[in-house]
């Protein structure tokens, strides 16, 4: 039996790439010595700084809402109620959310895409021709940063963690998205319009972050969003950890190797293009009308398709 | 043993380590926690036949 490295007691995760075994108690404090190294190596979050963390009812997201408040950060949180009636999942992922805002004594802020937007997220994919993950990011990076701008706060935190970056960093390399290779950081800094956004659980796998949810019993669903189904991203999750079994480190490798030296040079080759606010909602875009507002425009009225596609960055 | 993975239970009627019922659930180490009651168990731990465990898969697809 692997005892903790720390206190002896039987461990219950034993960590190959950083060959440390903890147990029950020791784990849930070193994973917040670790995430409050991250914040602070990334400078991720400033005294000044009014946090909003993207909540979706996930354990990501309501492990990092707890670890911030947990390491003294005055984190208020917003659902984005996406509308996705299937196995009433927008309602059951919204009750974790609330449960935990309770027990932390924090503010959850709830925002509907239906009443955002006139229609919920499947509608608008469908009406748009779009993939539902690929309306459903574009709606929820707009949402969430306008709401965030609306209401001061200075930084969006999201519960990416390390399996989700080396995932879509495998993902870009793979068609060679330079566009969203140079973008993809821990933090991205404010910008024309786009607020500051963290992700400071990039230093741990999926796994680790399930641990610290459900050694905090943070109650989360488990159930998966149904269109999550077949995408690409689960098929690279799971062949990074084929290769993280034979050789512990390769995901952190793969990820933290391309953040700390190839991503600043394909920032600065390809910077990002000129954001403008979009006529008729004021948001940072690239074009006219931004993505989103056509979005709206199509789900509740049917008018032809536009060319080109703005979008916020990833 | 009586195994729970997502929604879904399977019987196996001998001892074995966690890590034999990962492989035989076809299932990653890096991304399940194999919980027994309220105790995490490790990969190296063996299951007895009256057990009871739930597989948490911690992986999770979309964006
Ligand atoms: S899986 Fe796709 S549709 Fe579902 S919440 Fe995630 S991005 Fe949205
Ligand atoms: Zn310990
Ligand atoms: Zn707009």
């Amino acid at each position: 039996m692997k005892r903790c490295l720390w206190c002896k007691q039987k461990a219950v995760i034993y960590m190959r790439e950083h060959r440390l075994a903890l147990c029950k108690d020791c784990y849930p404090k070193w994973f917040l010595r670790m995430t409050e190294r991250v914040i602070k190596e990334w400078r991720m979050i400033l005294p000044d700084d009014k946090i909003l963390v993207a909540v979706s009812g996930g354990k990501d997201s309501l492990g990092l809402w707890f670890a911030l408040t947990q390491l003294g950060y005055e984190a208020d949180g917003l659902y984005l109620d996406l509308g996705i009636s299937a196995d009433e999942y927008s309602l059951r992922s919204k009750r974790f959310s609330q449960q935990l805002a309770e027990r932390i004594q924090r503010t959850l802020h709830i925002l509907s895409v239906s009443e955002e937007m006139g229609k919920p997220v499947p509608d608008l994919a469908s009406s748009s021709n779009r993939e539902p993950c690929s309306a459903c990011g574009a709606v929820k990076r707009y949402l969430f940063n306008k709401f965030a701008l609306e209401h001061g706060y200075t930084v969006i935190a999201t519960g990416h963690n390390l399996d989700d970056e080396a995932a879509t960093l495998m993902g870009n390399v793979m068609r060679w998205q330079v566009g969203y290779l140079a973008r993809q950081s821990p933090v991205l800094p404010p910008k024309n319009g786009l607020l500051k956004r963290i992700k400071p659980f990039i230093r741990f796998t999926e796994k680790q972050v399930a641990l610290f949810t459900i050694l905090n019993r943070i109650p989360y669903i488990e159930q998966e969003c149904p269109y999550s189904v077949g995408a690409s991203s689960l098929f690279y999750k799971e062949l990074l950890n084929r290769i993280e079994e034979r050789s512990p480190g390769t995901k952190w490798a793969f990820y933290s190797q391309f953040v700390e030296q190839i991503q600043p040079l394909l920032d600065e080759k390809f910077p990002e293009p000129e954001l403008r606010p979009c006529a008729q909602c004021g948001m940072p875009t690239t074009v006219e009308v931004c993505s989103v507002c056509r979005m709206k425009e199509r789900a509740n009225k049917l008018v032809p398709q536009l060319e080109g596609e703005g979008s916020l960055r990833e | 043993m009586k195994v729970e993975y997502r929604g879904q239970v399977f019987e196996f009627d001998r001892k074995m380590r966690v890590k034999d019922l990962l492989e035989k659930l076809n299932l990653s180490p890096e991304s399940t926690i194999v919980v027994r009651g309220d105790e995490i168990l490790t990969e190296e731990e063996w299951l007895e036949e009256e057990d009871q465990v739930k597989v948490v898969s911690a992986i999770s697809g979309g964006m």
